[in-house]
């Protein structure tokens, strides 16, 4: 169990997370709520381990490994989609996630040529190709998954999610609303 | 059969779209002006360029017929004669080809040990700290210094190939060690989280993004490796060598063969640099082409 205790992070003089007290289950959807600039990206950062808090303390992240989609896709530009997703796993996944994704004739071409959407998946192909290696120990954070995607693809996601959901802990944030009900909300505007 | 009308005149719009009062024009239609704008400039340059060589080789024959003494300045008319005479032999292209060997070989190795280490210190900041001392070192020694050393050390022979290479290395260090700085922290991050081994990471993400820093750090290191280099053969005296020439050149106070030798030593080396420079812009178009998205 992941646990939280007195996290403070600020970025210069500005405060983003005080005094965090949090304690998150094993596996299940988390969804992580809050207005903008309420220390939600901080927040995954911290437990992704790209941050480190100024107060506080973490335990029970020790052995997971992340799977992350970034706001941004975060994709090499000089490879193509099936490289950028086997760098995390290997070619027969990523050729498995990519085609999931509705990328199957999309393998050999970069990011450059690609719309906003494909891309996307791409990034989303990466982060489940890289848990399903290890889904048990893995902590799948989504920061805004559903931008760009179709309704199609919307729903493949959302049926992954909760796959995932059942042996991981999955965080997600979400400016839509609620897509499926999640088993726990971390309200950070209350905070 | 009429059609509704538009609620605005999409013209108008068009027009209003340049805030100036000009008509709008497509932006593959600026794109065509611009290209055949720049075209026609291009043969002014190359004019001028030329105006410019004849205006300063002008200025050194009227240099030269002021001062009328071949040992102090010769001629230009002089220093082609000179150059003709070379440039029949076989032994003046045997000279220039073993030195653009030496000195080419030492580029390359300077370079390359250039490049390795600029990965390396870019990548660990224990390693830039520990080697930072012998950089320094390095850039900072009197090249003379380093060549008399190396002529203690080494045959004479190898003296221009260290030479070149010690003037090289520094710049394609720097070079590639500001590629890695400047490689975007959102992907690092992404390679960290998702475990990407060392050769994929290398592959990726270094390389691509180091890969004009180097191309950049090449072009200027070139001339000095030339630079240091025949000054290492005129130090050494290898055999067949342009720099042992010029030494000749100046015991038998030959100074047009002097000059001969030494305009040879520019045209390669500018040769080389423009080489380098193709092959850098080759490389950014290429990348600017891979950067630019598609739309949704």
């Amino acid at each position: 169990m992941i646990e939280l205790t007195g996290v403070g992070k600020s970025f210069g003089t500005q405060s983003v997370l005080r005094n965090l007290q949090l304690r998150l289950p094993e596996r299940g959807l988390v969804q992580v709520r809050g207005a903008s600039g309420s220390g939600k990206t901080t927040l995954l950062r911290i437990l992704a381990g790209l941050e480190t808090p100024d107060t506080g303390t973490l335990t029970g992240l020790t052995g997971l490994r992340v799977a992350y989609v970034f706001q941004e896709d975060r994709l090499l530009p000089g490879v193509s989609a099936l490289t950028n997703v086997a760098i995390a796993a290997d070619k027969v996944a990523a050729r498995h996630w990519l085609a999931h994704f509705g990328l199957g004739d999309a393998l050999d071409k970069r990011p450059a040529t690609l719309s906003g959407g494909m891309r996307r998946r791409v990034a989303l192909a990466r982060a489940f190709a890289f848990a399903a290696l290890d889904e048990a120990h893995t902590l799948l954070i989504l920061d805004e998954p559903y931008t760009g995607l179709d309704a199609d693809n919307a729903a493949v996601l959302t049926q992954e999610i909760l796959r995932v959901a059942q042996t991981a802990l999955v965080l997600l944030t979400h400016h839509g609303g609620d897509v499926f009900p999640p088993d726990a909300v971390v309200d950070l505007s209350r905070s | 059969m009429d059609c509704c009308p538009l609620p605005f005149d999409s013209r108008l719009l068009k027009q209003r779209a340049t805030g100036d009062g000009r008509p709008y024009r497509p932006y593959s239609a600026r794109r065509k002006e611009m290209s055949v704008s720049h075209k026609t400039k291009a043969p002014k340059v190359a004019l001028l360029s030329l105006a410019a060589v004849v205006f300063w080789v002008a200025l050194w024959a009227v240099a030269a017929g002021r001062v009328g003494q071949e040992l102090l300045l010769p001629t230009p008319a002089q220093v082609w004669t000179s150059l003709r005479t070379l440039a029949v032999t076989a032994e003046f292209w045997q000279t220039l080809g073993w030195t653009l060997l030496r000195i080419n070989a030492g580029c390359a190795l300077g370079m390359g040990i250039g490049i390795v280490l600029g990965l390396v210190t870019g990548i660990s900041k224990t390693l830039d700290i520990f080697l930072r001392p012998i950089v320094s070192v390095a850039q900072s020694t009197p090249v003379a210094s380093l060549i008399i050393l190396a002529l203690v050390w080494i045959q004479k022979d190898f003296v221009p190939v260290f030479a070149a290479a010690l003037m090289t290395a520094p710049h394609l260090l720097a070079n590639t060690r500001q590629g890695i700085a400047e490689t975007p922290q959102e992907l690092r991050e992404m390679v960290q989280l998702y475990r990407v081994s060392p050769a994929n990471r290398l592959r990726g993400l270094y390389v691509p993004q180091v890969l004009p820093y180097v191309l950049s750090g090449c072009a200027s290191a070139i001339g000095f490796g030339w630079k240091a280099g025949v000054a290492a053969e005129v130090l050494s005296i290898p055999t067949k060598a342009v720099g042992t020439e010029i030494y000749h050149s100046k015991i038998y106070l030959d100074t047009p063969a002097l000059f001969a030798w030494t305009a040879a030593v520019i045209v390669l080396s500018v040769i080389l640099e423009r080489l380098v420079r193709w092959a850098l812009s080759a490389v950014a178009a290429r990348q600017q082409k891979q950067k630019g998205g598609a739309d949704d």
